[in-house]
C-alpha cells in the first residue's frame, strides 16, 4: 500500500539522510520509532509527499507520488492523506466547522455537513462546533485535528509526535482514538514519535538508526 | 467555506489593522470623489451660463469680477455704464451685435439678487415659466426655483428689497412700493434658478425712491440732469417717461398718457439716455475678424470695458485649479500610502500566518491557493475602501454642498454618479493588485515541510 524505494533526503548544506525501504499493508498500523537526529520527521513528510526524495520514488496506492506534480500532489494530499501534527495548527479566523468545511472544500470534495456533524460527535467534540481554535484546550485541539485529518475518509494518516506535548490521560485517549478512527475506515495508521509510552500498543514497528 | 469567505474571515480576524485600510483607502477615495463632483458641477455651472454669450460690456474695473458679478453673480457690479453711452449696442443693424442684453443690478431680496433686464434675458438661458406668467409691469418680479425655495416666495408674495447682496436686514428699502412675484420659473440648472428678475425701470424706481426720500437735491439735479440732454435725446417722449418712473403716483394725467403710449410702443431702454444700467451681455452675429477685433475697440476707445466671458472663465478654472490641483495631489498621495499601508499589512500578516498557509497545502490547497487567497484579501479591502470612499465623498458633497451654495448661489447635488467613479474603482483594483502582488508570491512560496517541521 505504502511503499518507499531507496529514498534519501539532502538538506541545505546537511548531511544526506537514507531511509530503508517500506512496505505497508492496508488498514495496518505502524510506529516508526527512532531517536531525534535520525530523520523521523523528514521520513513522515517524504511519505506523506510534503518533500520530494532527492532519489527513490514513494507509492501510495501504487501511485509514485513524484508523478503527480506539485498541484496534483496538493489534491491527492489533501483527498487521501491525513495528517496529524505534533502541535495542532487551525486557521484561526474559522471555526472548528468552518476549519472541517475548507479540509473538505480545498481537495474538491463536497462540503458534507452531516459527516462534520458525526465525526465531531464521535471524538467527542459535538458541542465545540462554533467554537474558536483558541477557545480549545490542547487535548481537544489534537482531537479536531484528528477530525481534520479523517474527514475526507482517507486511505493513509500519518501522525508526528501526536502524543508528545499530551498527559498520560489524553495521551492514551488519542492514540485511541487514532487506532479507532483508522480501524473505521480502513485506513493504514502510520505514527511517528519517540514517545515510549506508545511502545507497548502497536506490533508493527520500524526503528530508524542513527547514521 | 470558499476562498472569499476565508479572505473575508481572516480581515475581520484584525479589525484594526483592516480599520486602518479601510480608513485610508476611504479617505483618498472620498477626497478625490468630492473634488470630482465638485468640480464637475461648478464646470457644468460655468458651461451652462455661458448661454452662447460673446462679450459682455460694462463698466471699467475687472473684467473677472464683471464676468463673475453679471454672469454667475457672485461678486459686486464694477459701477454703471449710462444710456447714452451704449446706444450703438441695441442698433439692429449693428454688424458685429447681434442680441444685447441689458441688465441693472444692486439689489437683492435674503442674498438673492434682483436683476433688472428684459425678457429676453430669460430666453438666453432658456428658462420657462413654472407658475404664473412673465412680469408687464413695474415691480413684477419672476424668481427662479432655488430663490422660491430657499426664500419661501409663492406667487403673489410682497417684499422690499435690501442694498447690495448682504443679507443682513439692515440696507432694506422698507419704503416705496414693494416687489410682488408673478412668475416663478422651472429648475433648469442655470443662474436663471437663483435670481429675481424684473423690468430695468424698477430697479430704477428703487433707487430713486432711495433718492427722492434721503437726498432731494440729488433728484433735481439729476431733473437738470435730463434737461441738460435733451437735446441729444433723439425720441421726444423721453421727458415723460422719466417722469413716470420718478412718481407716477401723483401724476395721473401723465401717467395714463405714459400706458397709452407703451402699450403704442414697448418699453425701450434707449428712450432714457440719462439713465444708467450695470452692463450688457452680447452675443456675436459670427465670429470674423471684426467680431474678434470688437472688444478691444470698446476697451481703447470708449469709457465702457468688455470682456469675453470664456476667457475670463480660463482665468478663473487656472486659479482655481492651482487649488485643486494641490488636492488632488494631495488626494493622489492619500491612496498611494493606502496601497503602501496595504503591502504592510499583508506582507507582516504573512509571518504570523505562515504555519496556516502551510496548513492550506496540507489539506489541499495549491500554491495557486495562497497566492489567490492573498490577491482576494487585498482586493477586499481595495473595494470595501472603494465603497466607503464613495460614500464619504458624496456625503462630503451633501453636507458641504450648502455652504457652497452659500457662496456660489448654485445647488451642489451628491445624488450625481460620474463616469470616473467607475475609473476610480479599475485604478484601486489595479493598485491593490500589485500591492498585494509581491505578498501573494511570498504566501505562495511557503516553504511546507520546513515550516510544519519548526512547529
Amino acid at each position: 500500500m505504502i511503499q518507499t524505494r531507496n529514498i534519501s533526503f539532502q538538506y541545505k548544506g546537511g548531511q544526506a539522510l537514507r531511509f530503508p525501504d517500506i512496505d505497508m499493508e492496508q488498514g495496518a498500523h505502524y510506529l516508526i520509532l527512532g531517536t531525534s537526529g535520525t530523520g523521523k520527521t523528514t521520513l513522515l513528510h517524504l511519505l506523506s509527499g510534503l518533500l520530494s526524495p532527492n532519489q527513490g520514488s514513494v507509492f501510495i496506492q501504487n501511485e509514485e507520488l513524484n508523478n503527480l506534480g506539485e498541484a496534483g500532489l496538493d489534491t491527492f494530499r489533501g483527498k487521501h492523506i491525513g495528517i496529524v501534527f505534533q502541535v495542532p495548527h487551525f486557521i484561526a479566523a474559522l471555526t472548528v466547522r468552518e476549519n472541517l468545511e475548507l479540509a473538505q472544500k480545498l481537495p474538491g470534495n463536497k462540503i458534507d455537513k452531516n459527516r462534520i456533524q458525526n465525526v465531531l460527535t464521535h471524538l467527542n467534540l459535538g458541542t465545540k462546533l462554533n467554537a474558536y481554535p483558541h477557545q480549545l484546550s490542547q487535548g481537544e485541539k489534537q482531537r479536531v485535528s484528528i477530525a481534520r485529518a479523517i474527514i475526507n475518509q482517507p486511505t493513509v494518516i500519518f501522525a508526528d509526535e501526536p502524543t508528545s506535548a499530551l498527559d498520560d490521560k489524553n495521551c492514551i485517549e488519542v492514540t485511541k482514538l487514532l487506532k479507532q478512527t483508522a480501524t473505521n475506515s480502513n485506513a493504514t495508521l502510520v505514527i511517528v514519535t519517540h514517545d515510549n509510552r506508545l511502545k507497548e500498543e502497536f506490533d508493527k514497528k520500524i526503528i530508524l538508526e542513527e547514521i | 467555506m470558499n476562498l472569499f469567505k476565508l479572505a473575508w474571515k481572516n480581515l475581520r480576524s484584525k479589525p484594526l489593522s483592516m480599520l486602518l485600510n479601510l480608513l485610508l483607502f476611504g479617505l483618498g477615495v472620498g477626497l478625490v470623489v468630492f473634488l470630482l463632483l465638485i468640480n464637475y458641477q461648478v464646470n457644468q455651472n460655468f458651461e451652462k451660463n455661458l448661454a452662447g454669450i460673446d462679450l459682455v460690456v460694462g463698466a471699467k474695473g475687472s473684467p473677472m469680477q464683471m464676468i463673475l458679478c453679471n454672469m454667475y453673480h457672485i461678486d459686486a457690479p464694477t459701477g454703471n455704464i449710462p444710456i447714452k453711452d451704449i446706444k450703438p449696442f441695441f442698433n439692429p443693424k449693428h454688424p458685429v451685435v447681434k442680441e444685447a442684453i441689458p441688465l441693472s443690478l444692486g439689489d437683492s431680496y435674503k442674498a438673492y439678487r434682483i436683476v433688472g433686464t428684459d425678457t429676453t434675458f430669460v430666453d438666453l438661458y432658456g428658462a420657462k415659466i413654472a407658475k404664473g406668467r412673465m412680469w408687464r409691469q413695474d415691480y413684477d418680479v419672476v424668481i427662479g426655483s432655488l430663490v422660491a425655495d430657499r426664500a419661501h416666495l409663492h406667487l403673489g408674495d410682497e417684499f422690499y428689497s435690501s442694498h447690495g447682496l448682504a443679507d443682513d436686514g439692515i440696507n432694506v428699502h422698507d419704503h416705496g412700493s414693494k416687489f410682488r412675484v408673478v412668475g416663478i420659473l422651472k429648475p433648469n440648472q442655470t443662474v436663471a434658478d437663483q435670481l429675481i428678475l424684473c423690468n430695468t425701470p424698477t430697479i430704477w424706481a428703487v433707487h430713486d425712491h432711495e433718492d427722492l426720500d434721503h437726498e432731494d437735491h440729488d433728484h433735481e439735479e439729476d431733473g437738470e440732469g435730463h434737461a441738460a440732454h435733451e437735446e441729444h435725446d433723439d425720441h421726444g417722449d423721453h421727458d415723460g417717461h422719466d417722469h413716470h418712473d420718478h412718481d407716477h403716483d401723483h401724476d395721473h394725467d401723465h401717467a395714463d398718457a405714459v400706458i397709452e403710449d407703451a402699450a403704442a410702443r414697448p418699453f425701450n431702454l434707449l428712450d432714457h439716455p440719462d439713465q444708467s444700467i450695470t452692463s450688457i451681455l452680447i452675443k456675436f452675429r459670427n465670429h470674423g475678424i471684426q467680431a474678434l477685433n470688437f472688444p478691444r475697440a470698446i476697451n481703447e476707445n470708449t469709457d465702457l470695458m468688455a470682456a469675453q466671458p470664456s476667457w475670463q472663465i480660463n482665468r478663473v478654472r487656472d486659479m482655481m485649479g492651482t487649488g485643486t490641483d494641490m488636492l488632488r495631489l494631495l488626494a493622489a498621495a492619500i491612496i498611494f500610502v493606502s496601497a503602501i499601508s496595504l503591502f504592510i499589512s499583508l506582507f507582516s500578516s504573512l509571518r504570523g500566518r505562515k504555519y496556516e498557509l502551510a496548513i492550506l497545502r496540507v489539506m489541499g490547497g495549491s500554491r495557486k491557493t495562497l497566492f489567490a487567497l492573498i490577491i482576494i484579501e487585498g482586493l477586499i479591502l481595495a473595494v470595501l475602501g472603494y465603497l466607503l470612499g464613495i460614500f464619504l465623498g458624496h456625503l462630503g458633497v451633501g453636507v458641504l454642498g450648502g455652504e457652497l451654495e452659500a457662496t456660489y448661489k448654485y445647488r451642489f447635488s451628491p445624488w450625481l454618479w460620474l463616469k470616473e467613479e467607475y475609473l476610480i474603482l479599475a485604478v484601486l483594483l489595479a493598485l491593490s493588485f500589485v500591492a498585494s502582488l509581491l505578498p501573494a508570491i511570498k504566501a505562495s512560496r511557503t516553504p511546507i515541510s520546513e515550516t510544519l517541521s519548526e512547529g
